[in-house]
């Protein structure tokens, strides 16, 4: 089974053995369409936390760049994980294809490839790689100030 | 909302929708067929209805800028504030010749 794996490191990152309330499971097709269905994804799951604008589509972008990492230089399917917490959202995405590393690299304003993890590297308050059990996850966490009760 | 590229005429291309690895191609099509020829001419890209820009997105409007004639600018016109932002964050605001969208135009 193909999309079993990355159900379970998802489980495993989050430290639990069920999924946790405000946690979500995306499967996507290793095919182009996969970081539209993934901001798809993220923006149903913004439209239901305090989130400020701005922030939200920081965290669309990142889950573009991300996502689209995993279709250009994994192998598909690629499975997504959505997990809100207050003030806090963490997204893993996972692909099949452990034995590749991912090299952050410093872009200068032209160049034409790079930039997607320089964007997680800026802006994810951490991102960090999990690899086992035949997969690859990028997760990475973005805070965001909630309102005042 | 769905993408659409459309070359109008040599120097000008209106853009609609999200730009990322699946509608990149469809983009840099359109930008070879409307590149200017003649040294020094403008290649403008009306981006107003452009709704979701990534990487992979700026990576085509590079790419373009490098296939100008000399001298030649690539302009982005309508560029609504989450693409000022992204263009900022990227260091290219300079690069391109940025002109923001009328406040409440979409």
């Amino acid at each position: 089974m193909l999309d079993a794996a990355p159900n379970r490191l998802t489980l495993r990152a989050s430290g639990n053995t069920a999924p946790v309330p405000g946690s979500r499971w995306v499967r996507l097709p290793a095919s182009a369409t996969a970081p539209a269905l993934a901001r798809d994804a993220v923006r149903d799951l913004l439209a239901s936390i305090p989130i400020d604008g701005e922030t939200g589509e920081l965290v669309v972008l990142l889950v573009s760049e991300v996502v689209t990492n995993a279709l250009l230089h994994g192998e598909g399917p690629i499975g997504m994980a959505l997990e809100s917490s207050d003030g806090q959202l963490t997204i893993g995405v996972a692909d099949r294809c452990p034995q590749r590393t991912l090299e952050l690299r410093h872009p200068g304003p032209e160049a034409t490839s790079g930039r997607g993890l320089q964007f997680l590297d800026e802006f994810a308050a951490r991102w960090w790689v999990e690899q086992g059990d035949g997969a690859k996850t990028v997760w990475f966490r973005v805070d965001f100030p909630t309102p005042d009760p | 909302m769905p993408f659409r590229a459309e070359a109008v005429e040599e120097g000008l291309v209106e853009v609609a929708g999200e730009l990322d690895v699946a509608s990149a191609p469809a983009l840099e099509a359109c930008l070879s067929l409307a590149m200017p020829s003649a040294p020094g001419r403008r290649l403008v890209l009306d981006v107003h209805a452009v709704t979701f820009c990534d990487s992979r997105g700026l990576a085509a409007l590079i790419q373009a800028s490098r296939s100008l004639p000399p001298g030649g600018a690539l302009v982005l016109r309508g560029v609504q504030p989450f693409l000022e932002r992204l263009l900022s964050i990227a260091g290219l605001d300079t690069v391109f010749e940025v002109q923001l969208a009328e406040p409440g135009a979409s």
